[in-house]
């Protein structure tokens, strides 16, 4: 009889206690959630900051909580595409100009967090052959956007810090394949951003590298139109890239001023991208004479 | 010259001759002297660089070759107390080969890199670095590109250049669609043939190949379409080109040695006054050999990546077929006597060449 008591006393024990952790698992789901919730707002809300010093205190201080946050839960496409979107964002805005190693590890994380982002079903990593990736491109639909657009975005930022590193660019034709699909299901998501990317695609590159400026400066002049004619970094990655390669200062000069004296306050909505595209383009600024001239 | 220093080779055709079958830098230096706290401190003081040296390239920013030459460019700085400095145009911003050939003439740009087609339009001799199927391994091309340095230097002079080193593409090798191993199997693909090169001309000629001549920008279009099936590239170019993805098979025993070098007017050379003139073309010497080390190290690390791919990866095996891919050499360098070269150039080459293998092939 004791031992049956004893036996019933410890068969509750474990139940209660796998009650409780069941209890703790859902409590800490919820409390991510929510969190991650919270994040993914104050990203949203960070894009009309016009203090640059200000959104950076946030996203920094912020991407330790959303990489805690999605480690917790491995299989939470939606935190991992928080975590993808804000080390991609954060690398590209703060660090890339001033420290491109910094930035090139941040990408690899957001890469990372990237592939965990896709739907568990159409998984996939780096090592997918191109026959593959052509084949299951094809399932994804308009609500796996944001995972495939900020997977290419991260993957070719990274690709872009190790043009030496053959093991890197052997990927390229799989980001471009990405975007290619991202373009399909919704050209506009992300400030239209998969038209930049085929903007410097194309007019970052000589014709016979595979490059062609004019139709890149098509895909910038498309970015433009879709975000109202007021999205500086369509101008920005104008001049940087396609001004460049074709050896067109005039328009250079044009592009960098429309961009200074453009404000930033017209577009709320966007103030920080454009307040971004400022500060880049006062740096593009100071890079002109070694850009251009050729003249003794 | 430290092991570090040493030319790093890729000998792809080596295996298979050991086992008898195949795989394949004031306006004057302005030196300020500080006494600090009883310690000497020298500060080298600059005003503004004399000698600003317009580079043009088609390497992109942030490849393996400018992350190189940016290094390079660091070091002629340093060592000529900043006199010299670089202006590069990388990416092929100021155009591609012959464009950079018609501004150094022109004197808008005064230092070019250039392969085996862009140097050939200034002396057609040069080609013959190029001939297929002529170097087996990196010590063959590093011996007769060494002995034949001088001799290329004055007749680059006559023309008003002054070569100051080789810079290699490396080998080449063939990418197709279908698998290929023999030069029947080359007949089977419509190859593309790099439009206006006479070198390539004659040796798919030769090879009995239907070629389709084709400017590189469209390329990778016709691979697309079906327009050509077979390209033949570096490994390297073929990753950064991505005509990887339209293609199958390597095939992994080499087509050529593409030939490259860093070329000075010299006009730009001799306004540089002499005692920095020499630092200029030692510096440069010993930094295109880091570049081509580092550009072997590509080659290879690219075919791997290759591999990884999924690019199947196909050797030749065979006495017999190896002495068909001679003999197409042979044919292809003797039909380009006259041409391109003269038969004494040739001569020496092959020369040069046996010189080398009786020294080091057992």
């Amino acid at each position: 009889m004791r031992v049956r008591l004893l036996k019933t006393y410890i068969l509750l024990a474990f139940a209660g206690f796998g009650l409780m952790m069941h209890s703790a698992c859902s409590l800490n789901r919820i409390v991510m959630n929510a969190a991650g919730g919270f994040m993914e707002s104050g990203i949203q809300s960070v894009y009309s900051e016009g203090d640059l010093e200000l959104a950076e205190h946030f996203l920094a201080s912020n991407l330790k909580m959303i990489e805690i946050l999605a480690s917790k839960d491995t299989s939470n496409t939606r935190l991992n595409l928080l975590a993808a979107q804000a080390f991609g964002a954060y690398a590209m805005a703060f660090v890339e100009d001033e420290n491109p190693e910094r930035a090139s590890a941040l990408y690899k994380r957001g890469l990372a967090y990237s592939f965990r982002s896709l739907p568990q079903k159409k998984r996939f990593d780096e090592q997918i052959t191109i026959d593959r990736l052509e084949n299951i491109l094809p399932t994804f639909t308009q609500n796996d956007v944001p995972a495939l657009f900020w997977l290419g975005y991260n993957w070719g930022q990274f690709i872009l810090q190790h043009l030496d590193d053959p093991m890197t660019i052997v990927h390229l034709s799989k980001v471009e394949m990405i975007m290619r699909r991202v373009m399909e299901l919704d050209e506009s998501y992300n400030f239209a951003g998969v038209d930049l990317f085929y903007g410097c695609f194309y007019a970052a590159r000589p014709p016979f590298l595979g490059g062609n400026p004019e139709k890149g400066r098509q895909y910038f002049e498309r970015n433009s139109e879709l975000n109202g004619n007021s999205f500086l970094m369509s101008q920005l990655f104008l001049a940087k890239y396609y001004t460049v390669q074709i050896q067109d200062q005039k328009l250079f000069d044009s592009l960098l001023n429309e961009i200074e004296q453009a404000d930033i306050d017209a577009r709320p909505d966007i103030r920080l991208m454009n307040a971004l595209a400022k500060e880049k383009a006062t740096r593009l600024r100071l890079m002109e004479a070694d850009l251009f001239d050729v003249g003794e | 010259m430290s092991e570090s220093e040493k030319i790093m080779t890729i000998n792809p055709r080596r295996e298979q001759f050991k086992r008898g079958k195949s795989v394949f830098s004031s306006n004057r230096i302005l030196i300020g002297v500080s006494i600090l706290l009883g310690s000497f401190m020298t500060f080298p003081l600059y005003s503004q660089a004399p000698y600003i040296v317009k580079v043009a390239t088609v390497a992109p920013e942030g490849s393996s070759w400018m992350k190189e030459f940016r290094a390079f460019e660091k070091d002629l700085s340093q060592s000529t107390n900043g006199q010299i400095q670089f202006k590069i145009y990388p990416n092929a911003v100021q155009g591609g080969e012959k464009d950079v050939l018609r501004k150094m003439h022109l004197g808008q740009i005064d230092v070019g890199t250039f392969t085996g087609v862009g140097l050939g339009e200034i002396i057609t001799e040069v080609r013959i670095l190029d001939l297929p199927f002529l170097f087996r391994t990196s010590e063959e091309v590093d011996y007769v590109y060494t002995a034949l340095f001088e001799e290329f230097q004055k007749k680059f002079i006559e023309k008003g250049f002054f070569l100051v080193g080789w810079a290699e593409v490396g080998f080449v090798y063939t990418f197709t669609k279908t698998p290929i191993a023999t030069p029947d199997d080359f007949r089977k693909v419509k190859m593309w043939l790099w439009k206006g090169d006479p070198l390539a001309k004659a040796t798919f000629d030769v090879m009995k190949i239907q070629s389709v001549p084709l400017d590189i920008t469209d390329v990778h279009t016709s691979l697309q379409t079906g327009l050509v099936d077979g390209v033949y590239i570096s490994p390297y170019g073929v990753l950064a080109l991505q005509w990887f993805t339209k293609t199958k098979y390597m095939l992994n025993y080499p087509l050529t040695n593409s030939v490259g070098a860093i070329l000075i007017t010299t006009k730009k050379l001799n306004s540089i006054p002499e005692n920095l003139r020499g630092v200029f073309v030692e510096k440069t010497k010993e930094n295109m050999r880091k570049i081509i080390v580092q550009s072997r190290k590509d080659n290879l690390a690219s075919i791997q990546a290759l591999h990884k791919s999924g690019i199947h990866l196909t050797t030749v095996t065979d006495k017999k077929t190896i002495a068909e891919f001679d003999e197409i050499g042979r044919l292809t360098r003797e039909k380009l006597v006259g041409s391109l070269y003269s038969q004494e150039l040739l001569n020496q080459v092959l020369a040069l060449l046996n010189e080398y293998r009786s020294k080091h092939d057992r």
